[in-house]
């Protein structure tokens, strides 16, 4: 007898022809179903990535033929490279300080045209031989609300949408905001044993900063008392604000104080707005001052800039 | 004539083309990118961390109340026991750059020919997915002094301390 078994049912070749037209049918009628997610989307993570590292840790870089260095944002023309970190000394590239954001170097961010940014920072994409610009938005922010620097809010970019698949990186920095001066202990001068005075020359473009240290306590119950400037006393707030700096958080200050505490005073800059020595005068109670004389520190000399943290964000999607 | 196996062979050929199909669908398609993303969470954490501990070190004592130098350098050499912290000041600027994120904080450094690691700051256990960054710095008996700190250091002794610092997300 002859066997049969072995020969090919018509029902399964029925069964797995159908399988294979439903399945080419569903491959091909169905866009984007089976089309590759990881190439597109894990580029827009280098993209993001990439950009905020170049804005946090780079200080940019212009050239041309008879020169060059990291302060691009006085020549502008001859831009290569986008970079915000602070560097002191534009002819070298080894003095570059990360997370440090340099106020001119936003200053101009803020001021380059679109298709230059788009291009320098490698925002966009190759598709067969032509070129799509990527939507993005960079801003910097603190406490989610984006800050101004010279009263322009710091956000480049459109709005990110909501529908899309975004790429977002966030990194700490350190931003210029004004200046301070530190004066610890014996380093500050006074004209009086419960009057700390500081002489400070005009003008200035933001708002300056005094901080105490260290304060010597020589009585119970020690307190501030008021603050003048060349003899008129200054209100709060409208010329000034006291606060206690505790980490990175501004405490309110109500005047009683120990000898731990670091006390500012933010000083409105209007009140110095002529090119003269002024003469503040903080004056305490029970709290005792060494260094009395007639000649003061001035507070141009000792200031350097105040630096606070923000978070920058780079956001980009397709 | 023994004619079996036949269909088996057609049968296996078909399920062999299948798995191929199979395997080549899921690999293309979007559910591979999920790991990529944890990936990317795991770098946009290690960045954010490392940042931290940069800003706290690079930010002079105008704009913060203690950078790093000083918060290492006040350390009273006790170790924490969990849930305080021993140093409470290093603690809270870390919490204040860091929101939603946890940490442990460990100071690493010779001392006599020996490694030491000490526990500073606690927070628990690392969870999964939880990234090391570290951060040098250099104490000397001044900086010890000024910070009132208990190192103990000789005159012209230099302390390079490693600040490790395992965050994770909770």
């Amino acid at each position: 007898m002859k066997d049969e078994s072995g020969q090919i049912a018509v029902d399964f070749l029925l069964g797995i022809s159908l399988v294979l037209i439903a399945l080419s049918f569903t491959m091909q009628f169905v866009p984007g179903l089976f089309t590759s997610g990881s190439a597109g989307e894990s580029s827009l993570d280098y993209t993001a990535y990439r950009t905020a590292t170049i804005l946090v840790e780079d200080t940019g870089w212009w050239e041309h033929s008879t020169g060059n260095g990291t302060d691009w944002e006085t020549h502008t023309s001859d831009l290569m490279r986008i970079g915000l970190a602070v560097d002191d000394e534009p002819g070298t590239r080894l003095t570059n300080v990360p997370n440090l954001i340099s106020k001119d170097k936003i200053g101009q961010f803020m001021l380059l045209d679109e298709s230059i940014m788009v291009e320098v920072l490698g925002l966009y994409n190759n598709v067969d031989g032509s070129r799509f610009a990527y939507g993005y938005n960079i801003s910097i922010t603190k406490k989610g609300a984006i800050i101004n620097v010279n009263n322009t809010a710091i956000t480049r970019g459109t709005t990110v949408p909501d529908d899309q698949e975004i790429a977002k990186i966030s990194r700490i920095v350190l931003i210029e905001h004004g200046t301070t001066a530190v004066l610890k202990g014996d380093s500050i001068t006074s004209s009086s044993s419960s009057k700390a005075t500081v002489n400070i020359t005009g003008p200035f473009e933001e708002n300056i900063t005094i901080q105490l240290q260290n304060l010597n306590i020589s009585g119970v119950g020690p307190a501030f008392v008021n603050a003048s400037l060349d003899g008129a006393i200054l209100t709060q707030p409208a010329d000034m604000t006291i606060y206690r700096l505790e980490g990175w958080d501004h405490s309110p200050f109500s005047g009683s104080l120990n000898g731990t505490d670091v006390i500012c005073f933010n000083i409105d800059n209007s009140l110095f707005n002529m090119g003269t020595e002024y003469r503040i005068d903080l004056e305490f109670s029970n709290v005792t001052f060494n260094n009395t004389g007639t000649s003061f520190v001035n507070y141009n000399n000792i200031s350097s800039p105040l630096y606070e943290p923000a978070y920058l964000t780079v956001e980009v999607w397709q | 004539m023994n004619e079996k196996g036949q269909l088996h062979t057609l049968e296996g050929l078909a399920a062999a083309l299948m798995i191929t199909m199979t395997v080549l669908v899921i690999s293309q398609s979007t559910m591979m990118v999920t790991p990529q993303n944890e990936l990317a969470v795991n770098v946009h954490l290690e960045q954010l961390s490392s940042d931290a501990l940069a800003v706290i070190d690079t930010a002079d004592s105008g704009s913060v109340e203690h950078d790093l130098t000083e918060c290492v350098s006040s350390w009273n050499m006790m170790e924490a026991t969990y849930p305080a912290s021993s140093l409470c000041d290093l603690d809270d600027e870390l919490s204040y750059l860091l929101p939603g994120v946890l940490y442990n904080i460990e100071l690493a450094y010779f001392k006599d020919q020996n490694l030491n690691v000490k526990k500073v700051i606690i927070n628990g256990p690392p969870g999964e997915n939880s990234v090391v960054v570290r951060r040098f710095v250099t104490i000397t008996n001044e900086t010890v002094n000024d910070a009132g700190g208990g190192w103990n250091l000789k005159e012209d002794e230099l302390r390079v301390v490693e600040v490790r610092m395992t965050t994770w997300k909770v």
